[in-house]
């Protein structure tokens, strides 16, 4: 017999109370580590995200909104940048390589960007970490499509297969939106020679023979099927939810519903674009770097100058992404001040759990009285007890806190696709943990006092 | 022979009030070492009182009380803990064991808080059982019958070889027949241990078994009830 087995004993006898006062603590500390865990994970997830641009342009309210619009596919961006300006802001400095892109359709809720191949060449969805094809090529006519490695294992779409674009950023999403553009220089776009291809590709009455449709209640453009040629390998990045597609075709197909509204002809190829049918969201931005660098001394100067423009927004990412956090981090504290609250709960549930036990367990101690233990080991008992259930809980809600994040990450990621990699800092668990043993002992006082001052002649009477 | 023999508790001149009221005298008394005393008395005149008061588990408000040579009415917490730890065993008419744990278990209790190596427990605790009739000393005590259950009371009492063991109303739960064969192993163990044994009991039919036998009323002067 052991001091230990003795408390691990009387602990068993009520396994009821002790199982549920373990799972209270247990928990609360998950919440804490969760919460903690997946603060850092999905800071370190954006940051990542940002991919290696430099700078995002667009026509948002914002830099933070240009950024969660342009990088991060919250929603299409409000408007489009005038022709004229997209020339301006590609020619007017040696940009290491800018990459035109439109937002606003998407086809399964999975957000399509329609741009052109240097967004697969150029782009690293993480810095230092470039595209990788694990199958098929990059887009290199209108009308073909890459899916990065999340569309395609949730939608079991690969090489060769078709499918039907929709209007819209799936759900909550709008449209993109309408022409403001002026005429000429967007053609400046690289674009394959796409002569002849429409004709063929164009397929209005063919609803579902060998073709992939979008989701249902949204406006699909059906009118024209795309050829998916390439499927990404994982980026690790929420970039894995896209669906890229060459920007030529996306302007065809949004031309055809402009033109049906206005009781025009459609256009019978992409040959046929207007000035007004070229829309332009954004522009991914990087300046040139010496090898081994991500930034330039240059950056500031060139953002100085595009952000004097009234016309358009310019965004550093990174310095967005950092805003973000910023702006968030007061809802952690709440978040952490809910999951200390529970804690705190937790640790008086053990309290009183410990209090009433005392009452049932009087002759108990009047027993372990006559058999000796003197009235300070009877305290150290209760309280080492008392502690031995924070520990339990501790241990517990580390557990958990493990498959909870995971989980959550992992919901996170179907969701959202931002993908984000919990873990817990061994120093936040080890204080946490401490923390909880230390509270769940300071819980155990009272009771601990109460078993002190237990009669012991008054508890030994025989029970009638 | 018992003449020559040193005394295991000694009391004098002890007086013991209760806030309610009951208040109990006891000029003197004396047991010696292997000595064994029937106390007899009625239920409720204070004998359970006495053993509480011999064992330093009630305070006396005046008076002496030595247990194995060492003063109970001088020493304070864990000291006076600390000599009923080593000198004195505790029997009670409800056994008073704790429940969810086996018999080994409760068995091993004291020899935990007399210092002995956890290591040697089992082996000692096992032993004692063992002569006492339990043949699994790893059957939880709630699942034994009640006179097992009592075997498995006097072997904790014993555990430590104590000085002394109080018997506080052993048999008052048992038969004539089981009340008289629970007193015989009780005296038994107790005589091969070398350990004194003051029981106490309401029943006239177990003074034939002790050779020394006090009143309670005859030994102490006592008022009110005891509640």
């Amino acid at each position: 017999m052991t001091d230990l087995r003795l408390i691990l004993k009387s602990l068993m006898a009520r396994s009821a109370s002790t199982a549920v006062t373990c799972l209270l603590i247990a928990i609360a500390v998950a919440l804490l580590l969760s919460m903690l865990s997946l603060r850092e994970a999905g800071r370190r997830s954006f940051t990542r995200g940002v991919g290696n641009a430099h700078l995002v342009v667009s026509a948002d309210s914002s830099p933070l909104v240009a950024v969660l619009n342009g990088l991060f596919y919250a929603n299409p961006p409000r408007a489009a940048i005038s022709e004229s300006k997209v020339f301006e802001i590609t020619t007017s400095f040696p940009w290491a390589w800018s990459i035109p892109t439109q937002l606003g359709d998407s086809f399964r809720g999975f957000p399509v960007i329609a741009t052109t191949s240097q967004f697969l060449e150029d782009f690293e969805p993480a810095p230092g970490e470039p595209w990788v094809f694990a199958e098929g090529r990059n887009i290199e006519r209108p009308f073909e499509v890459v899916l990065a490695s999340g569309v395609a294992a949730a939608t079991g779409l690969g090489i060769g297969d078709r499918l039907h674009l929709t209007h819209g950023m799936g759900v909550g999403g709008a449209p993109p939106p309408a022409p403001a553009v002026e005429e000429s220089m967007v053609a400046s776009v690289p674009g394959p020679d796409v002569e002849g291809v429409v004709e063929e590709i164009m397929d209005p009455h063919d609803h579902g023979h060998g073709h992939v449709h979008a989701d249902d209640g949204e406006h699909v453009h059906d009118e024209v099927v795309f050829d998916v040629v390439g499927v990404l390998a994982p980026s690790g990045t929420h970039h894995d939810r896209l669906v890229v597609t060459e920007i030529q075709g996306a302007w065809f197909i949004h031309a055809i519903d402009r033109r049906e509204l206005a009781g025009r002809p459609a256009p019978g190829s992409v040959e046929q674009l207007e000035a007004a049918d070229r829309l332009i969201t954004g522009i991914l931005l990087r300046t040139p770097v010496r090898a081994g660098r991500n930034s330039a001394a240059i950056l500031q100067g060139a953002f100085d100058r595009l952000r004097r423009d009234p016309s358009i927004t310019v965004a550093s990412p990174s310095t967005q992404v950092d805003r973000l956090f910023g702006i968030v981090a007061s809802l952690d504290a709440v978040f952490i001040a809910l999951g200390a609250g529970i804690l705190l709960s937790g640790v008086i549930s053990v309290m009183l759990v410990l209090w009433n036990s005392m009452e049932l367990r009087r002759r108990q101690i009047a027993v372990l009285r006559v058999l000796g233990c003197p009235q300070r080991r009877i305290l150290g008992l209760v309280l080492t007890e008392s502690a031995i259930i924070g520990l339990i809980g501790a241990i517990a809600g580390g557990l958990l806190a493990v498959g909870g994040a995971s989980l959550a990450a992992g919901l996170l990621a179907i969701r959202t696709g931002v993908v984000v990699s919990p873990s817990v800092d061994p120093k936040s668990a080890v204080l946490i943990a401490a923390g909880t043993v230390a509270l769940a002992a300071l819980a155990g006082v009272a009771p601990a006092i109460k078993a002190y001052r237990t009669p012991v002649a008054e508890n030994l009477r025989p029970l009638d | 022979m018992i003449s020559d023999m040193q005394p295991v508790l000694e009391i004098r001149g002890l007086r013991f009030v209760r806030p309610e009221g009951f208040s109990i005298e006891i000029p003197e008394f004396t047991l010696l070492e292997g000595e064994q005393v029937l106390l007899a008395g009625p239920s409720g005149c204070g004998k359970s009182t006495l053993l509480l008061l011999a064992a330093g588990l009630l305070d006396a408000d005046s008076g002496e009380i030595q247990l194995a040579g060492k003063s109970m009415a001088n020493a304070r917490g864990g000291r006076r803990d600390a000599i009923r730890a080593d000198r004195v065993g505790m029997v009670f008419q409800t056994h008073h064991l704790l429940p969810g744990f086996t018999a080994r278990e409760n068995v091993s209790v004291p020899l935990l808080f007399g210092g002995v190596k956890p290591a040697e427990h089992a082996a000692i605790a096992d032993a004692l059982l063992a002569r006492l009739g339990i043949s699994d000393p790893t059957a939880r005590v709630d699942r034994l019958s009640v006179g097992q259950q009592q075997r498995v009371a006097i072997a904790r009492a014993l555990i430590a070889d104590p000085d002394v063991v109080f018997a506080d109303e052993p048999t008052a739960a048992l038969d004539p027949e089981n009340a008289a064969k629970a007193v015989a192993l009780l005296k038994e163990v107790c005589r091969e241990r070398n350990a004194a044994l003051l029981l106490t009991s309401h029943d006239p039919g177990l003074e034939s078994a002790f050779s020394r036998v006090v009143r309670f009323d005859e030994l102490a002067q006592t008022s009110g009830a005891v509640g």
